[in-house]
């Protein structure tokens, strides 16, 4: 087996055991239901800018439009987060002793495993997607050929954070606990439920909102990955639309040389 | 025991069916939500069979006070009304044709579904308003009885009109081409100075000069200016999609069947297809 092929096959794994795992395919499933049937609904009506009475939300989209790239950033941080619980199972039960002493370089063997990761939670970065029609957004194939390259970026990063996770906690509960004490937070901040009206100077946004909040929004990597497919499907930038893509490319090699160091030690 | 006789009778189900049954369900329940209808405006609209719209008073040749000649706008929401199979109800609002910003109109949800009569699809009028896609456009433009090069050295009549087209840039523009226009009061007196040799070209808003080069057969040209152009469409409520698509599939259905093109020819409303001093006309922004 070659190299490609071993690759290959780590992939193929992490992909099959992923489509088997239900529980993750109904939280894929259900969570972008729930923010844009619930959420984006429910709160639609309060952003819409009524033209004679209390203006909220004075900016050319729906309050669905605008949370609905923010939905397939919440999709693919949970999966690709969660994917890297594997590697707790993969120790647990033996399985990676056996990949690290085969002839596999681990570079590979840690990238077929990030790649698996990385297309599940694309795959359900798409399952958000295929609703769009409802939410009212539309986008050309163009649009969607890049907006899947920032999801796979965003992907790919996030599967390699994982993997440093899943070496520094030991257990499935820690992990899971940890993850969602990580994941939570860091979507909140980023700017996905709520605008930093980028009409506003920052003099002015700090009148709006307190300042360590307005600190964390802009300090959040995550900010400009929503920033970034905001960018792509609605056309709505808060933040200079080169940042995004070039800070997802930063994480995505950031975090793999991270994750490939803690794995060259494991 | 009933167990064991089942695995002895039947083959094992290959796990592949199960993979692909809960892709089925899944793309099941997101194909459901994707046809579910996403509001209820257009259900509304179909239980009362009125719609309602709000237009200016006056914002010729959009909406006229002439019965036979009722303007652009009225005519085409008559004819999606129609479209719809329900009846149109025009609710007038002098402010709509004064000022841009939709704020100042004091417009609400309670008075219409639709606005229209020349909602310009400026930023601030989509961050209030949806919109359909546009089918006129309007800014500055130029009408004269021959083709110009430019406006330098020539007689020229202004005629502001009713909209909020920025006038300051537009006379910014005129004064540094040395140009002193002479105000007037109407589109008629405009048209009449042009008719009489008074003027050598007039400035007002395109839709208005596209009138009046309809009715002579004239050229016209968009004054460059600040190259402030705005698509013209109809405004809807944010959020009110299945109206939003029944309205843009009429209108694509009078655009197909020839409806759009014969008001364009019924109220003269000529194309443009340049600027002043040469060079194609751009696409219409927003700015």
């Amino acid at each position: 087996m070659g190299l490609l092929g071993g690759i290959y096959a780590i992939w193929l794994r992490e992909v099959k055991r992923a489509l088997r795992d239900r529980g993750q395919l109904i939280g894929g499933v259900s969570r972008p239901l729930m923010w844009v049937l619930i959420m984006g609904i429910g709160l639609n009506p309060y952003f819409r800018g009524e033209v004679f009475g209390e203006v909220r939300f004075a900016i050319p989209y729906t309050y669905i439009q605008f949370i609905f790239p923010a939905i397939v950033v919440l999709n693919i941080m949970y999966t690709s987060v969660q994917s890297a619980v594997s590697v707790i199972w993969d120790r647990e039960f033996g399985f990676l002793r056996e990949v690290l002493v085969s002839p596999l370089p681990r570079w590979a063997a840690l990238l077929g495993k990030i790649l698996g990761g990385t297309t599940i939670a694309v795959f359900h970065g798409c399952l958000v997607l295929v609703l769009a029609r409802f939410a009212d957004v539309n986008f050309t194939f163009e649009q969607l050929a890049r907006g899947l390259v920032l999801m796979f970026l965003l992907a790919f990063g996030l599967t390699a954070f994982g993997v440093v996770i899943a070496n520094r906690i030991r257990s499935f509960e820690g992990f899971g606990v940890f993850s969602n004490a990580v994941i939570l937070p860091l979507y909140f901040t980023s700017s996905s439920v709520f605008p930093l009206d980028p009409a506003l100077t920052r003099a002015q946004t700090l009148v709006v909102y307190p300042q360590w909040l307005v600190t964390l929004v802009e300090w959040n990597p995550i900010t400009y990955a929503v920033d970034a497919l905001r960018g792509n499907f609605i056309r709505f930038n808060q933040f200079d639309p080169n940042v995004g893509p070039l800070l997802l490319l930063a994480m995505a090699i950031g975090f793999f040389a991270w994750a490939l160091y803690d794995f060259q030690k494991a | 025991m009933t167990g064991a006789r089942e695995q002895k009778g039947k083959k094992p189900r290959p796990r592949w069916v199960g993979d692909i049954g809960t892709l089925i369900v899944i793309f099941g329940l997101l194909g459901a939500v994707y046809l579910l209808p996403s509001d209820s405006a257009l259900s509304e609209l179909e239980r009362s069979g009125r719609l309602s719209v709000c237009m200016p008073d006056l914002y010729p040749p959009l909406v006229t006070k002439d019965p036979e000649r009722p303007g652009f706008d009225r005519e085409l929401l008559a004819a999606v009304a129609q479209q719809l199979g329900v009846t149109l109800a025009v609710v007038p609002n002098s402010s709509m044709a004064n000022d841009f910003n939709p704020r100042s109109w004091r417009v609400t949800r309670a008075q219409c579904q639709l606005l229209a009569g020349g909602i310009a699809l400026t930023r601030p009028v989509l961050s209030y308003l949806d919109a359909t896609e546009p089918y006129l456009s309007t800014g500055w433009a130029a009408v004269s009885p021959t083709p110009l090069d430019s406006l330098e050295g020539k007689k020229v009549g202004f005629y502001a009109g009713l909209t909020g087209l920025d006038r300051v840039a537009l006379s910014r523009y005129l004064r540094a081409a040395g140009i002193r226009p002479r105000i007037v009061a109407s589109a008629a007196d405009l048209s009449a100075g042009l008719l009489s040799g008074e003027f050598d070209a007039g400035v007002t808003e395109a839709l208005t000069a596209r009138q009046i080069a309809g009715e002579q057969d004239w050229p016209v040209a968009w004054v460059d200016g600040n190259g402030e152009r705005y698509p013209i469409g109809i405004g809807l409520w944010k959020g009110d999609l299945t109206l939003k698509r029944r309205i843009a599939s009429a209108l694509q259905a009078l655009e197909a069947d020839g409806t759009i093109a014969r008001l364009k020819e019924k109220y003269d409303i000529a194309d443009i297809k340049g600027v002043l001093g040469g060079g194609p006309e751009s696409a219409p922004v927003l700015n």
